[in-house]
């Protein structure tokens, strides 16, 4: 991927045009966006029905060990004038006294070598020892700044059924039970940033390896393209191309609305070529670097020609100057914007696909990309509780508007 | 293209890379062509929403292919190009022929030999006929466009088997591959215009060409029949592929052949199938490496290089950062193949069937001396069994395509046939 370069400097600068926005979109829960039940195996769209394939699929080899090299340390970045700034931050933050004398001592504080605020290596015995209050509490507090991806983006354990899958695959019981005890709860599942902890606590790479790759096992869709029940040719090749704004597909499209068999094609063939390349799939780079912005970029990839990903101001004016608010029904190549009831942590979107279905990186911490529900991308991430999705839409080639000097 | 006798030593070269495979295949009968006009409306590539009716598709079959790669299981698409790109697409102009440095008594000696009636004999040897090179020592004749069309079967190859020993007749060497004759009464073109398309053909090697292209317009009614032609005369079948959970049969087999994609892991691939029992296979897209993925039976556009050709697309294969220097400089393509031909070399080793999942599959022209060595006309990426991925020529209207590589080598009609070879990437 090229668009790492400086991702980690904007915290949120491309997307706050989405949040500029905020106020004005019509932002709908999931349920009343889609009338389409969770439990059905299908999307009837413009371009056709969608069939959901139902696969299991875990993390790359790959992005487990980048995972495993990127976090078995903990550091914080706290980007704050000084230590003292932070700590009245943190009096606000449900801490016992002890937790935030061991956490924020000042030998564990570092100014960062790239940027401003500060570095922080929190000592394990400390971590280890919070209580899951504390841990929702601090961890939700460190999430503001983007280089804390263990708490923005932690493992989640959605059910009880991954500590089963864990137990059944060879995993000791006393690493189980400990993983358990360092989890914090949200909405219905428990989510675990001290990854460090465990990789201190049970330093055998071989069970961290084991225990990364089943934890990011998830069942999710796949989802085939029926073209024999598209109503008319010209309404699918529009709906697949965003009205003709992105016709790379067109080719493959027609040709397959000549020639398809019953069992449909499967929808990546179709998609743009950072999906395809995406799809299943983490790159490396992506475990340790932050994906806000990327989580942008990609989306935007659907509804148009993708743009620079190095130069992220360049993407910021564009994507701010092209995108706009759009309500419901959403179509093919719609960026959906997350926004939070109380105050953005996250900027993070999803492409629209049809029906109840987008495409996104699965946000938490070994999370591929991949077609999701949207609702499962609700239910996945301690930041996005109490979310909604509000829709963006291409309207047509624009060069941004030149840069206002004062 | 205009061209005059002085700039024919500077004919694009890239047009002999180009249009090398602008040709229709021979896998595909002109039949689904026609089957194809009939079945779907003919709409405008840019027409809106409208409630055009579906008619059912064509019931394609899928095929199966078991190996050490597990089991394909293939569907054959047809590719159109873009109307877009086939209206900038130009035909070359083929009513000039150089004969290099032969001499004038040589090519009339040739000539007499060519079966050619005593008129078309006396408009070839007339002088006022005669062109001769500015720069460099180059004969050549240019003729009428009735003459061209004239000529019988027999002749034309005859006389263009010699024609296509010169570089500037990059069309005589490399001509267009059309479906058999017998399909061109269901092409949905006018007539006359068939008529000339017939005229116009001759089979090389049993492979029926079409090296005069340009004469064709003159037929065309108008702009959209002229769409048809370049369509028929450039379509692309390719397939779509899955990988079918009998794979799982033979794991170890499956994970390494598809192990030297070092970007996603075979396991892990062959793991979705197996846990995912209602699932009957995987898109070969999941299998690819980041660049063909990316650009898998899609026609170049505003996010690939233009210029993107056979070399930038079998040598980029395995690349993480795609490296430009196969693309052609300033429009020369042959600095291309000798880029190409320099990597092959360094980079590579010759290896024989069967081949691996990435190895690069080039297409020479026959051993020649030392004078005409053998020159590097394609490649393409093997992929499992006897498929290929190749972008056949330079162009936005040749999509990055599927094929056998039977079929891709019928494609190079070239006098005296062409030679195969296989490179490995050395360690």
């Amino acid at each position: 991927m090229t668009f790492h370069r400086g991702i980690s400097q904007i915290h949120g600068r491309t997307l706050n045009y989405f949040l500029r926005w905020a106020g004005l979109l019509v932002v709908s829960s999931v349920s009343a966006l889609f009338a389409q039940s969770p439990d059905e195996d299908f999307a009837d769209t413009p371009g056709g029905v969608l069939e959901y394939q139902v696969i299991s699929l875990s993390a790359p080899d790959a992005a487990i060990e980048a995972y495993l090299k990127a976090f078995s340390v903990r550091k914080w970045s706290i980007v704050m004038k000084s230590r003292g700034a932070f700590l009245g931050y943190a009096m606000g933050l449900e801490l016992r006294a002890a937790s935030r004398e061991a956490l924020f001592n000042p030998k564990y504080w570092a100014p960062a070598s790239d940027g401003p605020g500060f570095i922080v290596t929190p000592p394990t015995a400390a971590l280890g020892a919070l209580l899951p209050a504390e841990r929702r509490e601090l961890y939700h507090a460190l999430a503001r700044w983007s280089g804390n991806k263990p708490e923005l983006w932690p493992l989640v354990f959605a059910h009880e059924s991954v500590w089963h899958r864990l137990a059944a695959a060879g995993i000791p019981p006393p690493f189980l039970e400990r993983a358990r005890a360092l989890c914090y709860p949200f909405g219905g599942g428990q989510a675990l940033s001290d990854f460090s902890v465990l990789a201190e606590e049970f330093p055998d790479p071989e069970i961290l390896r084991r225990f990364l790759e089943v934890q990011s096992t998830v069942t999710t869709v796949l989802p085939r393209l029926k073209l024999r029940t598209a109503k008319s040719i010209s309404e699918t090749l529009a709906y697949w191309t965003s009205n003709h704004k992105n016709p790379f597909a067109q080719p493959m499209l027609e040709a397959l609305l000549e020639s398809e068999t019953s069992d449909g094609v499967e929808l990546i063939s179709i998609m743009p070529s950072s999906a395809r390349r995406l799809s299943f799939d983490i790159e490396p780079d992506d475990v340790s670097h932050e994906i806000q912005s990327a989580s942008y970029i990609i989306s935007s990839n659907f509804a148009t020609t993708p743009k620079n990903l190095q130069d992220l101001d360049a993407f910021d004016d564009w994507f701010g100057t092209n995108f706009k608010p759009v309500e419901t029904p959403y179509r093919y190549g719609d960026v959906l914007a997350l926004k939070q009831p109380t105050g953005q942590i996250i900027n993070y979107a999803c492409a629209f696909v049809g029906g109840d279905l987008v495409f996104a990186r699965d946000p938490v911490g070994l999370g591929l990309w991949r077609f999701m529900r949207l609702k499962e991308v609700i239910d996945r991430n301690p930041h996005f509780i109490g979310g909604a999705f509000a829709g963006l839409r291409y309207q047509g080639l624009k060069a941004a508007p030149p840069p206002q000097r004062n | 293209m205009q061209l005059s006798i002085s700039a024919l030593p500077f004919v694009l070269y890239q047009w002999r890379l180009t249009r090398k495979l602008l040709g229709g295949f021979l896998l595909v009968s002109a039949c689904q062509v026609t089957t194809v006009s009939s079945t779907q409306p003919n709409i405008p590539l840019t027409a809106p929403l409208g409630a055009t009716s579906r008619a059912a598709p064509k019931s394609i079959e899928w095929e199966y292919r078991t190996g050490p790669w597990g089991t394909l299981r293939l569907r054959e698409i047809n590719l159109k190009a873009p109307a877009a790109a086939l209206e900038r697409l130009q035909f070359t102009e083929t009513r000039m022929w150089s004969f290099g440095s032969m001499s004038w008594p040589k090519i009339q000696a040739f000539l007499l030999e060519a079966n050619l009636s005593e008129s078309q004999l006396a408009e070839l040897v007339h002088p006022d006929r005669r062109l001769i090179g500015k720069d460099t020592l180059i004969n050549g004749i240019e003729l009428s466009s009735d003459l061209l069309l004239s000529l019988s079967p027999q002749s034309r190859l005859y006389i263009y088997n010699l024609l296509a020993q010169f570089p500037e007749n990059s069309d005589h060497a490399l001509p267009f591959v059309l479906p058999d004759q017998a399909g061109d009464e269901q092409l949905d073109l006018n007539p006359a215009l068939r008529e000339a398309l017939i005229k116009l053909s001759y089979y090389r090697s049993g492979i029926r060409c079409l090296t005069d292209a340009k004469l064709l317009v003159p037929f065309v009614t108008d702009a959209d029949e002229l769409i048809r032609l370049k369509r028929f005369l450039v379509h692309s079948p390719s397939y779509t592929i899955e990988i079918t959970r009998e794979s799982l049969l033979q794991p170890e087999e499956f994970t390494r052949y598809w192990s030297r994609n070092q970007g996603k892991s075979s396991r892990n691939l062959l793991r979705i199938l197996a846990d995912s029992p209602d699932l009957a296979g995987l898109d070969l897209v999941h299998f690819l490496p980041p660049v063909p993925q990316g650009i898998l039976n899609r026609f170049p556009d505003q996010e690939l290089p233009p210029s993107i050709n056979c070399f930038w697309t079998a040598f980029n294969f395995f690349s993480r950062n795609p490296d430009h220097q196969f693309l052609p400089l300033y429009d020369v393509a042959d600095q291309a193949a000798h880029r190409a031909l320099k990597t092959l070399e360094t980079r590579f080793f010759l290896t024989e069937a069967p081949y691996e999942f990435g190895d690069v599959i080039a297409f020479f022209t026959p051993q020649g001396d030392e004078r005409n060595p053998p020159e590097l006309l394609h490649t393409a990426s093997f992929i499992a069994d006897d498929i290929v991925m190749t972008k056949n020529g330079a162009g936005d209207f040749k999509p990055i395509a599927l094929m056998p590589l039977d079929h891709v080598v019928s494609l190079y009609a070239y006098p005296g046939g062409i030679e195969v070879r296989g490179y490995r990437q050395r360690p």
